[in-house]
């Protein structure tokens, strides 16, 4: 080869060197625009590694990095980590084999450990070859790091996107409950459970059940088959009832999904979504679930009325029972009061004419202990025998027909008393009780006093009569026998002197004597008369002054003790005739030395008292006697007479008359 | 990111253009790129052939008012286009591509638009060099005859070797969008001769 041919040969030998640099650094070049369409780090780091033998010939490549490992990169030896903790450029490194081994860290985000782009081979590196790895390196470096932004991007990009889909899906299914809240909400202000149940049904589509706890259908809604209408065994319902209260949550259940309405602890009802393909969405079941919730509100709102009214109703017919029973009490304390202190005998039986009760009345009056009747037949206890079986055939004739005789009517009859005196009543007979516990009540009024009463009133008007004819009589005879003679006498002693006044007046003088002496005498008799019958002086200066000038004519002293105090007529007169009386009789029986009077008057009565020192045992001799006539004429007026008169001597005789604020006026 | 085909002629897609690009999961869609590619053609009137896996996808995204004539839009099989005989042959394969623009001139296209996606390559473990040495001639095919030349290379098959092999056998790149010009290009008769 001569010169020339060398030097052209040389030039030639630069020129391609020269082609083989820029090519190497065209391929590094090229290859980084290719990296940027790699989708992944690990592509990028496969691409980069594989693409070295094409860069650097001999060469192999691989990515460590100097603590952990990657996706796309080793984990370093542990005897390099340190060593390339600490590179922050190309480096070479001493593995202890004959290789070559050279660390190219790649461009890292600040703060974070770079991977190493790590090259063995069995001859060294080239400048050139370690200047373009380099590059590549961080050209590698740089793209994996956008991609790794990109996918942080696109991560936060889906996350984004999959927090906007959620959120899209919450605010959709959000809406739509709060549409079924809405509607479930109004359905229940207006329709209760139907309503609950057709809203459900609308919601959902699917059939609708609305069972209280025992299984029995309160509602439905759509076509629900039949055998979900039937009701399940007792005790598979109460199991069912325990698997929905432990779930809290919708229960499928012979095909369909099942909720408890269930308000504080208590179970008060199912709703049902029949669901037999099993195809309800989430969406349906949270309806389901809340129109439970919504059922449980309206039951224990129709629970909470019930329970009110109930409380309320309760509450009335415990305060009327209250009222009723404090009336009854105080009506039947009433009663037995108003019985125990009646005076009437009262005594109940029932249908069976047994004994059930008798007041205090009926055990003085009968003389009985209540404990020796109660539970006996009526008749034995206070029926005479004789009258036994007519009792007993008329009790009986009413409980057969119903027909009262003697029911609410007051009645005279014989009763019998615990020792078998027999003693007049007068019965009244009441009947009280439902119909068939009947309850007879009898009151028995001992008329005994009453009778005799009426027949001492009787004698007494009859006394009175017979009184009132001896007086009539003995004024007749007195006028006959006194004034009437002493007149006639005077008159036919005028009419002698008359005859004699002219032939002999001396006659007719003592004649006219005599006459005048006769009407003197027929005078006083007629006075006589008239004061037994109502003495003038009475009448006008009242009873001290008639009483004084009745003892002046008496033959023995008498000392008298008479307030000048007027008082009613038939008083003053009824206390005149009895000290009148009393006095005759001491003139005329007693052979008495001296006579007492004294009248005391008090707020309400009249006492009397005539007494005398005679000779005592003084007796009413006949029932026309003068004391029977002044004890008629004291009862007059109520009042009461007594006699006292031993027969060791002396008698007294007291009246009492009461003194009516009438009376009191009147006299007044 | 598309292909942008109604862009094609103002990126600089040159008449006889032997342009590579890639596409991997996740990022460029081989489909989307076929489409763009493909639709440019036919709105241009050109007669487009693909060679690709996809064909019928393809198609259904094909506007139909845009297949005119028939035979303007032809898909050929892997073994139509590549393995005709069973094996891969890069004279066989040389002269299908002549052929095939000899025919589209012939049936009075001004361009021709072919596509293949090299994918079969992997699947069928055809030689490296010989298929680059395939491409690097394809370069030179049918220069007489109007058309483009695009090759998609999917970056989760190839590795970075590959890749620059290439590099190394198109003169332009379709990267990030726009076609450039491969500045590691290799013309065929040196790259043949690296071989």
């Amino acid at each position: 080869m001569t010169p020339t041919e060398r030097r052209v040969s040389s030039t030639n030998d630069a020129e391609l060197a020269v082609d083989a640099r820029l090519s190497s650094v065209n391929a590094v070049f090229t290859l980084s625009l290719i990296l940027t369409q790699a989708t992944s780090p690990g592509q990028v780091m496969r691409l980069v590694t594989t693409a070295v033998p094409a860069i650097a010939p001999g060469q192999k490549a691989l990515a460590w990095h100097p603590r952990r490992s990657g996706s796309y990169y080793e984990r370093a030896p542990d005897k390099n980590s340190d060593e390339l903790a600490r590179l922050t450029g190309p480096h070479r490194l001493e593995m202890g084999d004959s290789s070559s081994w050279w660390a190219f860290p790649l461009t890292s985000p600040p703060g974070s450990e770079p991977v190493f782009l790590v090259i063995a081979g069995s001859d060294p590196l080239s400048d050139e070859e370690a200047f373009l790895l380099s590059v590549l390196a961080q050209l590698c470096g740089t793209v994996i790091a956008k991609l790794e932004l990109i996918a942080a991007e696109r991560a936060n990009t889906q996350r984004v996107a999959a927090l906007n889909a959620e959120l899209e899906s919450a605010v959709s299914r959000l809406t739509r409950i709060m549409e079924i809240h809405r509607r479930l909400n109004e359905i229940v202000a207006n329709a209760g459970e139907m309503g609950i149940a057709e809203t459900l049904h609308r919601l959902t589509t699917f059939p609708v059940l609305i069972q209280d706890v025992h299984g029995t259908t309160r509602a439905t809604a759509g076509d629900v088959p039949g055998d979900h209408l039937a009701k399940e065994q007792p005790g598979q319902r109460q199991e069912l009832i325990r698997r929905l209260r432990i779930s809290h949550r919708a229960v499928y259940h012979r095909r369909a999904w099942l909720v408890l309405a269930n308000p504080r602890a208590d179970v008060l009802g199912v709703i049902a979504l029949v669901d037999p393909a099993r195809t309800a969405s989430q969406i349906d079941l949270a309806a389901l679930e809340y129109a439970a919730t919504v059922l449980s509100v309206e039951l224990a709102r129709l629970h909470s009325l019930a329970e009110a009214e109930l409380r309320s109703q309760a509450a009335r017919e415990r305060d009327i029972a209250r009222a009723r029973a404090a009336d009854l009490a105080a009506s039947e304390a009433r009663q037995r009061a108003i019985l125990q202190a009646a005076h009437d005998a009262v005594i109940s039986i029932d249908r069976y004419a047994r004994v059930s009760y008798v007041n205090s009345a009926f055990e003085h009056i009968f003389g009985y202990r209540a404990g020796e009747v109660t539970g006996r037949e009526l008749a034995e206890v206070v029926v005479p025998p004789s009258l036994r079986e007519a009792h007993r055939q008329g009790f009986a004739r009413y409980l057969a027909t119903g027909q009262p005789r003697i029911l609410d009517q007051r009645i005279e009859i014989t009763a019998m008393r615990a020792d078998g005196s027999e003693f007049p009543a007068e019965l009244t007979v009441t009947r009280t009780g439902p119909a068939d516990a009947p309850v007879f009540t009898g009151y028995v009024r001992d008329i005994t006093e009453r009778q005799r009463a009426e027949q001492e009133l009787m004698a007494s008007r009859a006394r009175l009569v017979t009184a009132s004819d001896t007086a009539r009589q003995r004024v007749t005879r007195d006028l006959h026998d006194g004034a009437q003679q002493r007149l006639v006498t005077t008159i036919i002693n005028l009419q002698l002197a008359e005859q004699k006044w002219e032939s002999a007046p001396q006659r007719a003088r003592e004649l006219l004597g005599l006459a005048l002496r006769d009407a003197r005498h027929g005078i006083e008799d007629l006075r006589e008369i008239a004061a037994g019958i109502h003495p003038a002086i009475l009448t006008q200066h009242g009873l001290a002054a008639a009483i004084d000038a009745l003892t002046a004519r008496l033959p023995i002293p008498v000392q008298i003790d008479v307030p000048d105090r007027r008082l009613p007529g038939a008083i003053e007169a009824s206390v005149y005739f009895f000290c009148s009386e009393a006095l005759t009789n001491i003139v005329k029986h007693a052979r008495a030395t001296s006579a007492w009077v004294r009248v005391e008057l008090e707020d309400d009565r009249c006492a009397v008292e005539v007494r005398d020192d005679g000779i005592g045992g003084a007796r009413p001799r006949s029932e026309t006697s003068g004391l029977n006539g002044l004890r008629d004429r004291i009862g007059a007026l109520n009042g009461t007479m007594d006699i006292i008169s031993p027969a060791t001597g002396g008698t007294v005789l007291q009246a009492c008359i009461p003194l009516s604020s009438s009376s009191q006026r009147e006299g007044a | 990111m598309s292909l942008r085909a109604a862009d094609i002629p103002e990126l600089g897609f040159q008449v006889g253009d032997h342009v590579c690009a890639f596409y991997s999961e996740g990022g460029y869609s081989n489909d989307d790129i076929a489409v763009d590619y493909v639709t440019k053609g036919l709105q241009a009137g050109n007669k487009c052939v693909c060679m690709i896996d996809t064909a019928s996808s393809v198609r259904d995204r094909i506007p139909g008012e845009l297949v005119s004539r028939d035979g303007i839009l032809q898909f050929l099989t892997e073994d139509e286009g590549y393995l005709p005989e069973g094996y891969f042959s890069k004279d066989t394969f040389i002269r299908r591509l002549e052929a095939i623009l000899k025919e589209a001139f012939s049936e009075g296209y001004d361009r021709t638009w072919l596509l293949g996606d090299e994918s079969f390559v992997v699947r069928n473990a055809v030689d490296i060099k010989t298929w680059f040495a395939a491409e690097s001639e394809a370069t030179e095919v049918g220069i007489q005859y109007p058309h483009f030349k695009m090759c998609l290379y999917n970056l989760d098959l190839f590795d970075g070797e590959t890749v620059m092999y290439v590099l190394k056998t198109h003169p332009r790149i379709f990267v990030n969008g726009m076609i450039i010009t491969n500045p590691h290009y290799i013309p065929a008769r040196q790259f043949l001769d690296s071989l």
